[in-house]
């Protein structure tokens, strides 16, 4: 099935650790490591994720298309590591997942179970 | 190119495991990834081993996923004939692997007494590895519940040069404070309160601390707030913090405790909060309070020797243990040129606070129990390999077969692994089953002085690091049969029916050498068990110097609320008393400040000077000071040289004070020192006249040294608040608690008996650490003894059945089955003195380790090491008989009709 014709939201929802990837690589190019501290910082240090398992998540957003390797970015980077980058489909897929957990935070308001912020 | 950070070895060799494609995906960018992990790490003061755990696991976890990933995926391919496996894809490769754990499995279960044996032998090898590591883990490893808990230090006096360590003065605690050495620190204080809620007063230990020890230590309250600045105010409230254990305990949980008063020695405390479970620190407090300063200004706090507090600090950010090191002498070395009388040669050093928790014994203890039960487990190895081994000899014929139908070398070598890596984490599983049960006996076992212990269970750290052992020991002994199937030669073995004759002379040297390194790990392992077991029985021969039967001692604390004097605290503690010795069943009774063999209490450390000499360091000796009530030295049978101390030493009297054998002699020499008078130098600075002399006896736990030791006379001082009463009684000790607790009653029931023991029961408590390293010691050296046996055994009756052919032939043409014996003999003997002289050998290295686990055994003890010599060469004899006797009993018509 060609990329540009599927359908994003068969791929909802995603994982928290995917969300957690797609939204750094949104930011721009990383390798491994520079997402793992990109996590642990936006996160409060709360996910902490170590090679295996990271890169167990990117082969998986990989195989679907939402990431692909990206070339170097500059000569100073290092020949030997691997950047990622976040695909068109990747992009709109996570829109996608975006759109859907703010529909479940404004159900999350009606119920009253946080105060209704302004956008 | 920026350079990446060296990775270690060990994780490199770990990412050689992954699959190939894997590798060739990933290897550079995991390599970097993880010399970048390890450098911030090492920028964030993050623990090492966390990190190591962390890494290891994860990466073992990705290596074990990816591999059956390869397996699923290629299983549908199907069987692909092994024809010529080099062009093979590594996933194709993977689904040849597949169908070998499926063949090894079926072949394993064809042999059902080798694979039993296997499976238990490391059952009970890496069981016990596993129990042991759980424990490792839980007091050693595991990091202490509060955040950034590597960060946590405290701060002790220490003379330059030398390992002592003591508590810090308030002024130093002021220098850290006004210069920021750390990010925060506090002086804090120990105490026994007795608290009062709705019933019985009950005991509870304290921990009296100042503004910033709760962020020092980091926790935040799970109910409540935890003691603010505002407490510290002269005229606050009394705050009190209390533990999640006694709020469930003493307080059912209640979910409104925080407003709720209490009553602690007699004081009405609000409670402000609670403290998140497990954070007891620092020893098991169930209450904290604030540390109350009058002024800053008290010359008592300002005094540079007066080193009653302790301290706990967090460090500074961005310092490192190194930099506040240098921060703390830098300070002190001020200190000592300000005030070089007291503090010459005195700096202040920082010990993280796990380390400091645990002591020097208990992880030495921890790691020598970790190194036997490693033995013990190589032993199993060895065990397994020769089993292998022999099996490998008996299957050549089947493996040259299909070598000569055009399996590779390879793929034979590959079998043996993978039957290796079943057996391997077969025994693995059961291991755990077992490491189960054990942990439990071991928790239950422990001496109460471990911390930490009772957190030790098989959790997730644990079970990895049991299956990662299991595949390296099912590398190690893998080994050298896979070694044996590269070698063999198919045509060999074919030519000669594969049976016998020369199984390959490889395979035999292998075997002994074997038998060599298997009897070299037992006699060490003795080695190390023997050593414990002369130690612990020099222990329970060690003559304390006084009658330790019939003794019970329970502690009290006094309450300085509603017994405000010196002269209240003494009328209550000699009406006690007296009432004690007058009770039927008690024969003699008395109080006293701190109770022998770890009995617990309080005393001082001071330096005395006799009459007529100057207060210099050449004159001093330094004391332990301990306060009394008359009748002590009764109490414990021990005979007073001169007189005991009575009622009428009081303050109105001459102070007096009652010394032992040692302090005579460090002050008078040979002189009888009754009627002479010292004086306390640095603080009370009063002349005492010596009116008693005792012997000397052990004080502080039946290691201790002897030492110059004073009592005075509760009358005669400021009296402290607390004592430990000591009754010597007619019938079983124990049965005179329900006496102590009526008297004290009936003198006053608001006041709580605590640690009550037999002084017996002291005894055996400040030896259950040394016990318990013995009898493990000596478990795990009977059971690699046993294995050792059984592994001889084995290998020499093989090789006799191997030579039967040969042994008929000899005795065909005449040898006398004498010859025979020796024969046989003349061949294991050198394996079995080969093996206990290399054992013996490195059983001399142990020095250094086993060395401070002992008591008055040398680490190189001769009885010891002739024992196990001996123990050790009459068994492998023993092993090596019977098949030496079979060999001599061959028939040689049957042996050569088998030609």
């Amino acid at each position: 099935m060609p990329r540009s014709t599927r359908d994003p939201e068969a791929l909802l929802p995603l994982r928290p650790v995917e969300t957690l990837i797609l939204t750094m690589l949104a930011a721009g190019d990383r390798h491994g490591y520079g997402i793992r501290q990109d996590i642990l910082e936006h996160t409060g240090g709360r996910v902490e994720l170590e090679a295996g398992n990271l890169y167990r998540f990117i082969r998986r957003l990989e195989t679907e298309h939402l990431i692909e390797p990206a070339p170097r970015k500059t000569q100073s980077d290092d020949p030997r590591r691997i950047y990622y980058r976040m695909t068109p489909f990747g992009r709109r897929v996570l829109a996608a997942e975006m759109i859907r957990m703010r529909e479940l935070v404004r159900l999350a308001e009606a119920r009253r179970i946080i105060a209704p912020q302004p956008a | 190119m920026p350079t990446i950070p060296r990775v270690p070895l060990l994780l490199r060799g770990l990412i050689c495991l992954a699959p190939v494609e894997y590798r060739a995906r990933l290897g550079d960018e995991l390599l970097a990834f993880l010399g970048e992990r390890f450098a911030d790490s090492t920028r964030t003061c993050e623990p090492r081993a966390r990190v190591w755990l962390r890494v290891t696991v994860d990466l073992a976890t990705a290596i074990v996923l990816e591999w059956l990933r390869v397996l699923v995926q290629h299983r549908s391919v199907g069987a692909v004939p092994p024809v010529h496996e080099r062009s093979l894809s590594a996933e194709d490769q993977m689904s040849v692997i597949g169908q070998e754990v499926i063949h090894a499995a079926r072949s394993l279960r064809k042999n059902v007494g080798f694979t039993a044996a296997a499976v238990l032998t490391l059952a009970l090898g890496l069981g016990s590895t596993t129990a042991i590591f759980s424990v490792v883990y839980s007091v050693l490893l595991q990091p202490l519940p509060f955040p950034a808990s590597d960060r946590i230090i405290i701060p002790e006096a220490s003379r330059i040069g030398s390992a002592d360590r003591w508590s810090i003065t308030y002024a130093d605690y002021m220098d850290w404070r006004d210069n920021h050495v750390f990010a925060y620190v506090a002086p804090y204080r120990e105490s026994d309160m007795d608290l009062t809620g709705s019933g019985e007063p009950v005991r509870v230990k304290t921990a009296v601390v100042g503004p910033q020890f709760f962020g020092a230590i980091g926790t935040r309250a799970s109910h409540g707030r935890l003691l603010a600045p505002i407490d510290y105010g002269a005229d606050a409230a009394r705050a009190v913090v209390i533990s999640d254990r006694l709020w469930r305990t003493q307080f059912g949980g209640r979910s409104d405790i925080v407003g709720s008063v209490v009553d602690i020695n007699g004081l009405k405390r609000p409670i402000v909060g609670v403290m998140p479970p497990d954070s007891r620190w620092p020893l098991d407090a169930d209450v904290w309070v604030p540390l109350r300063i009058t002024s800053e200004q008290d010359p008592d706090l300002q005094r540079r020797d007066n080193f009653i507090f302790d301290g706990i600090a967090r460090l500074a950010p961005g310092a490192t243990m190194a930099s506040t090191s240098a921060a703390m002498a830098g300070l002190a070395a001020r200190v000592a040129a300000a005030h070089p009388s007291i503090r010459k040669d005195v700096t202040m050093v920082p010990t993280p606070v796990l380390q400091w928790m645990l002591g020097d014994r208990t992880p030495r203890a921890l790691w020598i129990l970790l190194a036997a039960v490693a033995l013990l487990l190589l032993i199993g190895c060895v065990n397994v390999a020769n089993l292998q081994l022999a099996r490998a000899t008996s299957r050549q014929r089947e493996l040259a077969v299909r070598t000569a139908l055009g399996a590779s070398k390879l793929r034979l070598v590959r079998q043996t692994l993978v039957e290796s890596m079943l057996l391997g984490l077969s025994g693995g599983v059961l291991g755990v089953l077992f490491a189960y049960w054990m942990v439990r006996v071991l928790v239950a076992a422990a001496p109460s002085d471990v911390p930490r212990i009772a957190t030790a269970s098989v959790h997730l750290p644990v079970l990895a690091f049991a299956f990662v052992v299991s595949l390296v020991v099912a590398l190690l002994f893998g080994l050298m049969p896979a070694m044996q199937s590269w070698r063999s030669d198919p045509h060999l073995a074919i030519g000669e029916g594969g049976s016998r004759a020369s199984s390959g002379r490889s395979s035999g040297r292998a075997r002994r050498t074997l038998v060599v390194v298997e009897l070299a790990l037992s006699v060490l392992l003795l080695i190390g068990a023997g050593l414990a077991m002369r130690s612990i029985q020099h222990l329970r021969n060690v003559q304390v110097g006084f009658d330790a039967r019939s003794v019970l001692t329970a502690s009290i604390s006094i309450p300085g609320s509603r017994y405000q004097t010196s002269g209240d605290v003494v009328r209550l503690l000699y009406t006690l008393r007296d009432r004690l010795a007058a009770a039927p069943g008690i024969r003699a009774a008395a109080i006293v400040s701190a109770s022998p063999i770890g009995g617990g209490g309080f005393y001082l450390g001071r330096m005395m000077a006799m009459e007529g000499k100057a207060p210099t360091p050449e004159n001093e000796v330094s004391v332990n000071w301990n306060v009394t009530t008359p009748g002590y030295f009764g109490a414990l049978n021990v005979p007073v040289h001169g007189r005991d101390f009575t009622a009428r030493d009081d303050t109105a009297s001459t102070p007096v004070m009652i010394v032992n054998e040692a302090f005579a002699h460090a002050m008078f020499g040979k002189q009888n020192p009754i009627g002479h008078r010292a004086m306390s130098t640095r603080d009370e600075k009063v002349y005492r006249e010596i009116v008693g002399v005792v012997p000397n006896f052990k004080y502080y736990g039946v290691r201790d040294s002897v030492r110059a030791l004073v009592w005075v006379p509760y009358a005669q001082r400021n009296a402290w608040p607390m004592g430990i009463i000591t009754v010597r009684t007619d019938g079983p000790p124990a049965a005179a608690t329900s006496i102590l607790r009526r008297e004290l009653g009936s003198v006053d029931p608001n006041i709580a008996l605590s640690n009550v023991m037999t002084m017996d029961q002291a005894a055996a408590r400040s030896m259950a650490g040394d016990r318990m390293l013995a009898v493990l010691l000596t478990a795990f050296a009977v059971l690699a003894l046993a294995l050792a046996a059984v592994g001889i055994f084995g290998v020499l009756s093989y090789s006799v059945a191997q030579r039967t052919h040969e042994l008929g032939v000899r005795i065909a043409i005449g040898a006398q089955r004498r010859d025979v014996l020796l024969l046989v003999l003349r061949e294991t003997m050198p394996l079995v003195i080969g093996g206990v002289a290399i054992g013996l050998g490195a059983g001399l290295g142990l020095t250094r380790v086993m060395r401070a686990m002992l008591f008055e055994v040398q680490p190189t003890d001769p009885a010891t090491f002739a024992t196990v010599a001996v123990l050790l060469t009459i068994v492998g004899m023993a092993a090596s008989l019977v098949p030496a006797r079979r060999a001599a009993m061959i028939d040689p018509v049957i042996a050569l009709r088998r030609e």
